[in-house]
């Protein structure tokens, strides 16, 4: 009677310590969802924010070429992806969003359709910037609010009235999100 | 009766805390400085000249940042973290070569947390692969890849001690200093708990010269030993002025990016603490710190053997000063990306013709620029 009863308490004694490990676990799988949400959900209100916003039309050129100078209008006659990034942005999330650029797009060096912005990236970087000019705006802003306070990287593609048509705010915890938005860019920037 | 007695034993007790304090104040160890006594101090107090490096700008050799500077055998070794590189050029600015193998491959590393050179090995730590890579000094050939022991947190920066041992500066709060043997490759030593706030994520050059240790919110400056021990080098000692155990114990720590930005605005302001360190060095002829103290960056420059102590935020002469690296005889100083304009760092009046020449062909579209100063024998 006595080892029943001492096996029993063992028993539950174990099995309390098990279920208390797996919520622990299940707790900190929660928080760690709760934070991907917020960051996804954050995402979304700032595409949101920005969808069919006009960029500001401007006097603009590649990289030191100063004398060519052509506008922000001109440039967006046809779609072009421009990809947006700051001198604070992270830099491994313009890392990976370029290794994304290059999968996806193998010749976006010379491609035309794709711009690189970035309106604080140290001037020595202005010709050659993960292989492409720099797109160097007068205004030295798109006018877009996304570009106030934390700046993530971001890609649009407007239309010939410079309303942002489509926007895509990178997500350092998931990159597959942006393999999956410029997999589908591709499509229309043929 | 009693009231004598207890009048005597007052009086005692003042004669003991007075004997403390003189005691106190007699710390050989301890650099007295009066922050609020700024002085008008010429470049030419401390400096007997200066030389600009312009670091050769190409597409192989472009720098996004300055983290690290060290000057080994007259070849300027330097770690670009936002690059995830590392560069060599010689004593005059022209590029050698770089070390930028991020990739998944052998030998390649994801990022870049902070360098060293010793021996002939520059050694590479990458904080996300836990691993030492090791190259060649010379070239920049890669040697052999180290996995480190895993830990609580993360590796941030380190130093070669000597042939045997690393020491490890870490993410790891419970013990944040880790001394590592090469021999055994295993921790065999790990101390130094500080608690995570607004200090704690302030950067700082933590190994800022041969063998010696700072932190942002500490006076003290702790040299490591041979064996691994840490011991107090000096204290800087600014009298009433002082952080209080109660000011650093109370420091917050920020819950958002937003509010990080917002207590380094407070801090900066002195509303937090009365000041920070940003940077530390030395050599035997000074012992040197950086401080932020009311939106300002004070150099405090202590000559050990005059005991002078010259505190200013720039020189008589308009000159700022941002060192990176230190030896006996000269240091090595840059313009940093919040300064635009050069006159800030290099002002005529403190360089002679041929540097005046440089000076004038400088332009935005170069590498940052280093400026070498030498100290006054």
């Amino acid at each position: 009677m006595n080892i029943t009863k001492t096996v029993s308490l063992c028993l539950s004694f174990l099995i309390t310590i098990s279920v208390c490990s797996c919520n622990s676990g299940r707790k900190k799988q929660t928080e760690n969802e709760n934070i991907e949400i917020f960051i996804h959900n954050t995402i979304t209100e700032m595409e949101n924010e920005n969808m069919g916003k006009q960029i500001v039309n401007t006097k603009v050129y590649f990289g030191t070429d100063s004398i060519n100078q052509t506008t922000l209008h001109e440039l967006t006659n046809i779609p072009r992806l421009f990809f947006y990034f700051s001198n604070n942005t992270c830099p491994p999330c313009i890392d990976q969003s370029v290794e994304i650029i290059k999968e996806i797009f193998n010749d976006y060096e010379s491609n035309e359709k794709i711009i690189f912005i970035s309106p604080d990236y140290p001037l020595r970087y202005s010709n050659n910037c993960y292989g492409k000019k720099l797109l160097k705006l007068k205004n030295e802003n798109l006018g877009l609010p996304i570009e106030d306070g934390f700046q993530p990287p971001f890609f649009i593609i407007t239309n010939m009235d410079m309303k942002v048509e489509s926007i895509h705010v990178v997500n350092k915890m998931d990159f597959e999100r942006t393999r999956e938005y410029l997999v589908r860019i591709s499509e229309i920037l043929i | 009766m009693n009231k004598y007695i207890f009048i005597l034993y007052l009086t005692f007790l003042l004669f003991l805390f007075q004997g403390c304090k003189e005691k106190q104040s007699a710390d050989p160890n301890s650099i007295k400085v009066d922050l609020n006594n700024r002085q008008e101090i010429s470049f030419f107090d401390i400096f007997s000249k200066i030389d600009i490096i312009s670091l050769e700008t190409n597409d192989s050799s472009l720098i996004k940042t300055i983290s690290k500077l060290i000057v080994n055998n007259d070849t300027l070794y330097i770690h670009d973290y936002n690059m995830s590189k590392v560069l060599a050029f010689n004593k005059d600015g022209n590029y050698l070569y770089q070390i930028n193998n991020r990739g998944m491959g052998p030998g390649e590393y994801t990022s870049t947390s902070d360098f060293s050179i010793f021996n002939d090995s520059l050694s590479i730590l990458s904080a996300i692969d836990n691993k030492l890579y090791i190259y060649d000094k010379k070239n920049g050939e890669f040697i052999r890849d180290i996995p480190l022991p895993l830990i609580k947190g993360a590796y941030k920066s380190f130093t070669d001690l000597d042939d045997k041992t690393i020491t490890f500066w870490t993410y790891d709060y419970d013990n944040r200093l880790k001394i590592y043997s090469k021999s055994t490759s295993e921790i065999i030593n790990e101390k130094f708990p500080e608690k995570d706030n607004i200090f704690t994520n302030i950067g700082i050059e933590v190994f800022p010269y041969n063998r010696h240790f700072i932190r942002v919110y500490d006076n003290r400056v702790y040299k490591i030993t041979g064996n691994g021990e840490i011991i107090e080098a000096y204290k800087w000692d600014f009298g009433k002025l002082n952080n209080t155990p109660k000011m650093i114990e109370n420091a917050p720590s920020a819950k958002s990016r937003d509010e990080f930005m917002e207590l380094i605005g407070r801090l900066n302001a002195s509303e937090i603490v009365n000041y920070y360190f940003t940077s530390g060095g030395g050599n035997s002829q000074y012992a040197y710190t950086m401080l932020n103290r009311k939106n300002k960056l004070l150099n405090i420059f202590h000559h050990k053997s005059s005991k002078k102590t010259y505190i200013f935020d720039q020189t008589l002469e308009k000159s700022k000063l941002y060192p990176l690296f230190w030896s006996d005889d000269y240091m090595i100083g840059y313009i940093p990306p919040i300064v635009s304009d050069f006159n800030e760092i290099i002002p005529d009046d403190i360089l002679d013709e041929e540097n005046i020449q440089i000076k004038r062909n400088l332009s935005e579209y170069d590498n940052p620029i280093l400026v070498k100063y030498y100290f006054k024998m």
